[in-house]
């Protein structure tokens, strides 16, 4: 076949030596190098975990002291632990570490240090300005929420009462096992010494917890707790009694449905240990007190708006009359109770662990006409983290500190007036200690 | 004796086949895989979608074409139908687009913050949504087709790119959580329980069918996807036109995150995140080639309804969401393996050629 002029035209580019290889041969090697480079720097970018410090002074060492006298007073605190826990608890019942934890929290903060708490919070490492010795790390299993970002701020904003901690340092897994790791790693090589932790990952993470330990570090998580932990990975654990919870859970519904009916258990990850054990507890009580309420749907939601849907559209499919969810994060459920008003449904009652000012909303638009339910919720929890930030440098500070610190952990009926429009959906709910003014200035970052 | 054509005499030796022997002629296709082709392809999955509902609805007792069922689940159908069509053009062209997922979070991002939450902006928002999708597209195919590095990294860097931009642009925290009501209210619409987002993805799918083979730029496209080398022979701008597949694929799969945003009404940075593996599910089991050529929208509609009709059995079954990914994986391999069967791959072991 001949081959015209315009055919070679054409093909020119294809073929090596012409004017177009230098796309293809010769230029591969550089696009490859570039490729590589922007893939690294992407890493870094996109990377939670903080950069070295210029200087070595970020090593932390044991706190000599913990804040100044309190000078609030017991009124004063009282009325923080009932923001705090949306319901009636005696500040008096409280273990020790979590009585002080709120007695420092209720110590008002300077101007400066508000604005102090603002910048550390945009920003993954800053200094505090006390010049103190201690570095705090924030290990975030998943901090890409609301709720993890005011917790955020829930802890630095405990940390400054502290003249002992020089410098925060903050990290951000992004969910992902193997970058937690490695932030926690990253924290043990900056010499931090003061770990507080919201662990997404369980067990997985212990091994990195112990070697921070090991190399002087104390470690407290809160919220999420981490079934057996040995101490010598994670001194100190915050939380509620998960059990505890569950069983709470499940006299609610017991008494909301007088006994008997079915109910649906929502939860997060699949196989997240939080949901094993309050799931096991709520069917124990439900056994316990009687039998009438049985368990007919159970779905995983990845604690995630998508995942919520799919759960309840799953729920919607089966046509099973179930009359309460359950579940322990309260932000997805608003795609629940859409899902089931788009179904033509009204939603079952829902009792949630949590807050989330979207679902208040919901909940109160809904009330007086034919599509209201019944909402039973819990604080935000928000809080717990700063008696973690108390707990380790408490126990920096040489003191002896409960390797379990157990809140209660209420669930309160939702009454109007709950909602609060000008704040956005996410907003974890009246249960956070953040001062309004920084809320707003947050909101509008 | 006669000696039949063919026949050897007796005690003769078989010819050796020797380096001069024409290789032999492949016989023709035969049963199953001979019916195993294009149009075929789509008849198969049609008739499994139909088995699938018709199993669930009186078999499993899911209640599918309930009316309350029906209006759950045909959003996400729609969805899953408009990201997949994205993801069918992108395999088109011989490529694949793992930045779907960071595409579909950027875009909720985008309308919460460029729309304040307001529908005065939701115009404004969908200007940025666009621009943002044509750049995506531009980036990832003049990277895929101009430089000619491997679509699979490519677009898993961009999409670790488009991640790393959503979380700078939307900050730690946003003052917004809810789109704007008139997007809320089109994404909750519906006809007899049946979502207007699956009437938009259907909608897309016929005019991306007549796009791709009846009108001249559509034919090109599907030319220039199915060969480069032929299409610049045949005097196409095959490069231009492949990366204008980029650009188109990742419109559509705006508009599906839009929609989608509209559906969740509070989108968050995770709304992206189901649709990493599920698309090229679809397109697979709809029959298209992962080396690129013509994809069927059709195919990619009744990969859709079958991936999302099984997700809901699971669903509805209590099964589990590892459950739920096990079997994604399980079609997805076993649609590879009808295509490649289809094609004509087979089970032998290879021949040692005498020298």
């Amino acid at each position: 076949m001949k081959v015209n002029a315009e055919t070679r035209r054409r093909t020119r580019g294809l073929a090596p030596g012409g004017p177009l290889s230098h796309l293809t041969a010769a230029w591969r090697p550089f696009t490859v190098v570039i490729g590589a480079a922007a893939l690294a720097l992407t890493a870094a970018a996109c990377s939670s975990s903080s950069s070295s410090p210029a200087s070595s002074s970020a090593a932390g060492g044991a706190g000599s002291s913990a804040p100044a006298a309190s000078t609030v007073s017991d009124a004063t605190v009282q009325k923080l632990v009932d923001q705090a826990f949306q319901a009636d608890v005696s500040l008096s019942s409280l273990p020790a570490t979590v009585q002080q934890a709120l007695r420092t929290a209720a110590e008002p903060l300077t101007q400066a240090q508000l604005s102090t708490a603002y910048t550390c919070w945009q920003n993954s490492t800053c200094s505090t300005g006390t010049g103190g010795s201690t570095t705090l790390g924030i290990a975030d299993g998943f901090g890409d929420n609301t709720w993890r970002q005011f917790t955020k701020m829930e802890i630095i904003l405990q940390a400054l009462h502290y003249k002992q901690v020089g410098k925060i340092i903050y990290t951000n897994a992004h969910g992902v096992l193997s970058q937690f790791q490695a932030n926690i790693r990253s924290l043990t090589a900056q010499g931090v010494k003061a770990i507080v932790t919201y662990d997404d990952f369980g067990a997985a993470a212990v091994p990195a917890f112990a070697a921070a330990q090991r190399e002087g570090a104390k470690v407290s998580s809160y919220v999420g707790g981490i079934p057996d932990a040995p101490t010598t990975a994670v001194a100190n654990q915050v939380s509620a009694n998960i059990c505890a919870a569950g069983t709470a859970m499940a006299d609610t519904t017991n008494t909301l449905l007088g006994g008997k009916g079915q109910v649906a258990f929502f939860n997060g990850t699949p196989g997240n240990p939080q949901g094993e054990v309050w799931n096991k507890c709520a069917e124990q009580e439900f056994k316990a007190q009687g039998g009438g309420i049985t368990v007919s749907y159970e779905a995983n939601t990845d604690w995630t708006p998508a995942g919520a849907q799919q759960a309840a559209a799953g729920l919607v499919s089966t046509g099973k009359p179930v009359k309460a969810i359950l579940y322990d994060y309260a932000d997805p459920l608003t795609q629940v109770v859409k899902a089931f008003e788009q179904a033509g449904r009204v939603s079952p009652a829902l009792v949630t662990w949590t807050s989330n000012n979207a679902l208040f909303g919901v909940w109160q638009q809904d009330q007086g006409t034919a599509k209201a339910f019944d909402l039973y919720y819990t604080n935000g929890l928000n809080w717990e983290s700063r008696v973690s930030v108390t707990a380790v440098l408490d126990m920096l500070a040489g003191q002896s500190v409960p390797a379990q610190l157990t809140v209660p952990m209420p669930f309160v009926k939702a009454v109007k007036g709950i909602y609060t429009a000008s704040l956005p959906g996410t907003y974890p709910g009246p249960s956070v200690l953040v001062p309004t003014a920084l809320v707003t200035k947050m909101l509008g970052s | 004796m006669n000696v039949s054509e063919g026949a050897l005499p007796a005690g003769a030796a078989p010819a050796d086949p020797g380096a001069d022997a024409a290789p032999p002629q492949r016989s023709p296709a035969r049963g199953l895989r001979a019916r195993l082709t294009g149009s075929n392809m789509l008849g198969v999955i049609v008739a499994a979608d139909v088995v699938l509902v018709l199993v669930s609805q009186f078999g499993l007792g899911t209640n599918l074409l309930d009316r309350s069922s029906l209006s759950t689940v045909t959003p996400l159908l729609g969805v899953l139908i408009l990201v997949s069509l994205a993801q069918g053009v992108a395999i088109g062209t011989g490529g694949i687009d793992l930045s779907i997922p960071a595409t579909i979070t950027l875009v909720g991002s985008i309308v919460l913050k460029a729309s304040g939450g307001t529908d005065a902006r939701l115009g404004w928002a969908i200007v940025v949504i666009a621009v943002a999708c044509v750049a995506i597209g531009l980036v990832n195919g003049a990277l895929v087709e101009a430089f000619r590095l491997n679509a699979l990294v490519v677009t898993l860097a961009t999409g670790q790119l488009i991640t790393g931009i959503t979380e700078l642009y939307q900050g730690p925290v946003l003052a917004t959580s809810n789109v704007p009501p008139a997007l809320a209210t089109l994404a909750a619409m519906s006809l007899g329980g049946v979502s207007i987002i699956l009437f938009i993805g259907v909608a897309f799918a016929i005019v991306l069918a007549l796009g791709l083979n009846v009108i001249v730029p559509g034919r090109k496209l599907v030319a220039a996807s199915a060969s480069g080398r032929a299409a610049i022979l045949a005097g196409l701008a095959a490069n231009r036109l492949r990366i204008g597949a980029w650009v188109v694929a990742t419109l559509i799969c705006g508009l599906g995150a839009l929609l989608l945003a509209g559906q969740v009404v509070t989108p968050d940075l995770t709304l992206g995140s189901p649709y990493l593996l599920s698309t090229v599910v679809v397109v697979v089991i709809g029959g298209a080639v992962l080396s690129g050529g013509r994809v069927s929208p059709a195919g990619v509609v009744a990969g859709a309804v079958f991936l999302t009709v099984l997700e809901q059995d699971l669903q509805v079954r209590d099964y589990s969401t590892a459950v739920s990914q096990i079997a994604q994986g399980v079609v997805l391999a076993l649609g590879l393996a009808a295509l490649g069967y289809a094609r004509g791959w087979r089970l032998s072991r290879p021949r040692l050629r005498r020298s």
